[in-house]
C-alpha cells in the first residue's frame, strides 16, 4: 500500500519550547488514523506544523506528501498540494462574506493546481450542493466568516471547506469539541462521504465518541511530542477506560 | 508671477490646535501660479441648474478659508429641486502646476432628493484649496459620494459648510486614496429638529501620503442624529488624521451623535492620529465615540492561507473586510463599482 503522508523524525519548537520530539508516522492512502493523547502532548502542534503556521520552528525531520517535503512549502502551497487542516477554533473575519471567502479559496487552489477558475454562477451552484449536505443555508453563506456563528455552525463550515477543497490528506483538530450529538453526526457524515482510496484522514480527538462515527483504521497515542503507542480501533476504547496516566512513565 | 495678495494669511502649522497633526507650513515657498478652475458636470439633469456664482459664501473662518478667500477663482451655484434619480456628476478641473481655490454653493430645495458624485481629482503638482457650501432645506436628502484619487504630487484641501434643515438628511461618503497631502474639513450644522447626518470617510494611504479628515458636527437643534464612521488603512510611511468635533448646543436635547474611528496599519512606519472632541451643553443626549488602531490579524491571515489563498490576496481580502462596513452605504451600483475599483487600485499598490 502506498504511503500518502510520511512523517519522519519531526522535531519542532513553539517559540523556545520543544513540542514535537522526533515524531514519526506513516499514513497509507485511503486510511483514517486517529491521534489521541493527553493535553499538551503536541497534538494541535502537529497539525499546525504540518500546515505551516507562523511561530512553529521545525528543527529536524521531514513530512512528505506524495513524496514531496511539504515543510519547505508556503502555507497555501501545502493546501494546493493536498493538505487540509480543520481548525479547532475557526477564525472570525468581519466584513468578508463566507461566499466570497470560499470562492476566493476555491479558485486560488484551482489556479495553483493548474485548473480553470470558476465564475460566480457555477460556483454558487457547486457550493449550494455541498452546503445542502451539511444543512448550511444561503443565509449562513452570506454572513461574514464565522462572525456570530455557534460552535457547531463553525465546525460545519470547516467541513464545507473540506468538501470544497477535496484534499489528499485532511487533519481534523478536535473537530468534535463543543459539538452535540447531532452536529457530530453531520461532521462524521461529511468525512465519511469523502473517504476514498486516494485520500486519508488524521483525526485528532480527546474522546472515543467521534470514533464511533468515523471508524479509524489505526489509533495512535501522542505523548511528550512523539507517538508512544499504536494499535487498532480497540486502543481508543482502552484509552477511554484507562486514561493516559499509565503512559506517563 | 505671484498673484496672491500680500495680505494672504500664512499656511497654518502645528501650533494651531486644528492643525496639530497636519503641518501645512511646508507648503510655503512653493507657491504655484494661481489659475481659474472650470467645472464639468453631467449635462442637463432635469431639476438641476448650474450657474456662475456671484454671491459670497458663508464659510467658517479658518486658516484655509481665509487663504481661499484671498484668491480669485471661479465659483458656481447649483440649485436642485424635485426627486432627481440620476446622480449629478461634478468634476472641478484643476490645472497642472497651478494653485486654485474654486467655490461651490449647492442648494437643495425642500423635499429634494439628489445624489452627487464628486470626482475630486487634482492634477499632478497642483494645489487646490476649495470651499463648498451646501444648504439642505426641509426634508431634502443629499447623498454625496466623493472620490479623491489625485496624484501624489498634488495637495488637496477642501472645507465645506453644510446646513441640514428640518428632517433633512446629508449622507457623505468620501474615499481618499490620493494626493501627497489631503485635508477634508466638513463643518456640518444640524439647524432644525429631525436633521440626520451620516458621514463616512475612508483613507487608504501609502508611501508618504498624509490624509486628514477634520470634522465639526454642530447639533444646533433638538432631535438631531449624526453618525461618523472613519476608516484608515495605512501602508508605507503614510499618516492618517481624524479630528472629530461634536458640539451639542444647550437646547439640542435628544441629540444622538456617534463617532467610530478604526485604523489598520499595514506597516510599522505608518501612523494614525485620532482626536475626538465632544462639547456637550445639553443634558438629555446620547453621544459616544470609539477609536481603535490595529494591525493585520495574524491568525486571520493564517486561516486564509490555510485555505489556499496566497499572502497578498489574503491581505487584500482582510483589508476589504476592514472597510466593508464603510462602503455599505453606497447603493447606486455604478458608484459602488467606481469605489470598488478605486479600492482595488490602492490594493494593487500596497500588497
Amino acid at each position: 500500500m502506498t504511503t500518502l503522508l510520511n512523517i519522519t523524525g519531526l522535531t519542532a519548537n513553539f517559540e523556545t519550547k520543544s513540542i514535537l520530539d522526533g515524531l514519526s508516522l506513516a499514513i497509507p492512502a485511503g486510511e483514517v488514523h486517529a491521534i489521541m493523547g493527553p493535553n499538551g502532548a503536541g497534538k494541535s502542534t502537529l497539525g499546525y506544523v504540518l500546515s505551516g503556521r507562523d511561530g512553529y520552528e521545525v528543527t529536524a525531520g521531514r513530512a512528505e506528501l506524495d513524496g514531496k517535503n511539504i515543510l519547505e512549502m508556503e502555507v497555501e502551497e501545502r493546501v494546493a498540494a493536498g493538505l487540509f487542516l480543520a481548525l479547532q477554533y475557526p477564525v472570525e473575519i468581519p466584513g468578508v462574506s463566507y461566499m466570497n471567502f470560499l470562492r476566493t479559496a476555491y479558485n486560488a487552489v484551482r489556479k495553483a493546481r493548474g485548473e480553470a477558475e470558476l465564475e460566480a454562477v457555477p460556483f454558487l451552484k457547486l457550493i449550494r450542493s455541498k452546503a445542502a449536505v451539511l444543512g448550511i443555508t444561503d443565509d449562513m453563506l452570506k454572513r461574514p466568516v464565522n462572525v456570530g456563528f455557534s460552535g457547531g455552525e463553525k465546525k460545519r463550515m470547516e467541513m464545507l471547506q473540506l468538501l470544497l477543497l477535496e484534499p489528499r490528506i485532511a487533519i481534523l483538530d478536535e473537530t468534535d469539541s463543543g459539538l452535540d450529538i447531532d452536529a457530530l453526526k453531520v461532521v462524521a457524515d461529511a468525512v465519511n462521504s469523502l473517504r476514498a482510496p486516494n485520500r486519508s484522514f488524521i483525526v485528532i480527538t480527546h474522546y472515543q465518541r467521534l470514533l464511533d462515527y468515523i471508524k479509524p483504521d489505526h489509533v495512535h497515542v501522542l505523548a511528550k511530542g512523539r507517538i508512544v503507542q499504536s494499535g487498532g480501533p480497540e486502543l481508543a476504547l482502552e484509552l477511554e477506560a484507562k486514561g493516559y496516566a499509565h503512559l506517563a512513565a | 508671477m505671484p498673484t496672491l495678495q500680500p495680505e494672504t494669511p500664512a499656511w497654518p502649522g502645528t501650533k494651531l490646535e486644528a492643525f496639530k497633526y497636519t503641518n501645512l507650513t511646508r507648503l510655503a515657498g512653493t507657491e504655484l501660479a494661481a489659475a481659474r478652475s472650470t467645472l464639468h458636470h453631467s449635462p442637463k439633469l432635469e431639476g438641476v441648474t448650474v450657474s456662475s456664482l456671484a454671491p459670497a459664501l458663508t464659510m467658517p473662518v479658518t486658516p484655509l478659508t481665509q487663504r481661499a478667500l484671498a484668491m480669485a477663482d471661479n465659483g458656481w451655484l447649483i440649485e436642485a429641486k424635485g426627486e432627481i434619480a440620476a446622480p449629478l456628476e461634478l468634476n472641478l478641473a484643476l490645472g497642472e502646476y497651478a494653485s486654485t481655490a474654486p467655490r461651490l454653493l449647492i442648494r437643495l430645495a425642500a423635499n429634494t432628493h439628489l445624489t452627487i458624485y464628486e470626482d475630486a481629482h487634482a492634477a499632478a503638482s497642483s494645489l487646490t484649496n476649495q470651499m463648498w457650501q451646501i444648504e439642505l432645506a426641509e426634508g431634502a436628502r443629499l447623498c454625496h459620494v466623493r472620490l479623491q484619487e489625485s496624484q501624489d504630487t498634488a495637495t488637496h484641501l477642501c472645507t465645506s459648510a453644510v446646513t441640514v434643515g428640518r428632517n433633512a438628511s446629508y449622507k457623505l461618503i468620501t474615499l481618499n486614496t490620493g494626493a501627497g497631502i489631503a485635508r477634508y474639513e466638513p463643518h456640518i450644522t444640524l439647524t432644525a429638529p429631525g436633521a440626520d447626518v451620516n458621514l463616512t470617510a475612508i483613507n487608504l494611504l501609502t508611501e508618504t501620503q498624509h490624509g486628514d479628515v477634520t470634522s465639526v458636527m454642530r447639533h444646533a437643534a433638538p432631535h438631531g442624529t449624526s453618525r461618523q464612521l472613519v476608516r484608515n488603512v495605512l501602508a508605507g510611511n503614510a499618516r492618517g488624521v481624524y479630528q472629530g468635533q461634536i458640539v451639542v448646543a444647550p437646547d439640542a436635547q435628544k441629540t444622538a451623535a456617534q463617532q467610530s474611528s478604526k485604523a489598520l496599519l499595514l506597516s510599522e512606519f505608518a501612523e494614525m492620529n485620532v482626536k475626538p472632541e465632544l462639547e456637550i451643553y445639553a443634558d438629555d443626549v446620547q453621544c459616544g465615540h470609539g477609536a481603535t488602531i490595529g494591525t493585520i490579524d495574524r491568525m486571520a491571515l493564517y486561516y486564509l492561507k490555510a485555505r489556499g489563498i496566497p499572502e497578498a490576496q489574503a491581505r487584500a481580502l482582510l483589508v476589504s473586510g476592514f472597510i466593508a462596513e464603510a462602503l455599505e452605504g453606497v447603493s447606486n451600483d455604478s458608484l459602488r463599482l467606481r469605489l470598488d475599483q478605486q479600492v482595488a487600485r490602492f490594493m494593487e499598490r500596497v500588497v
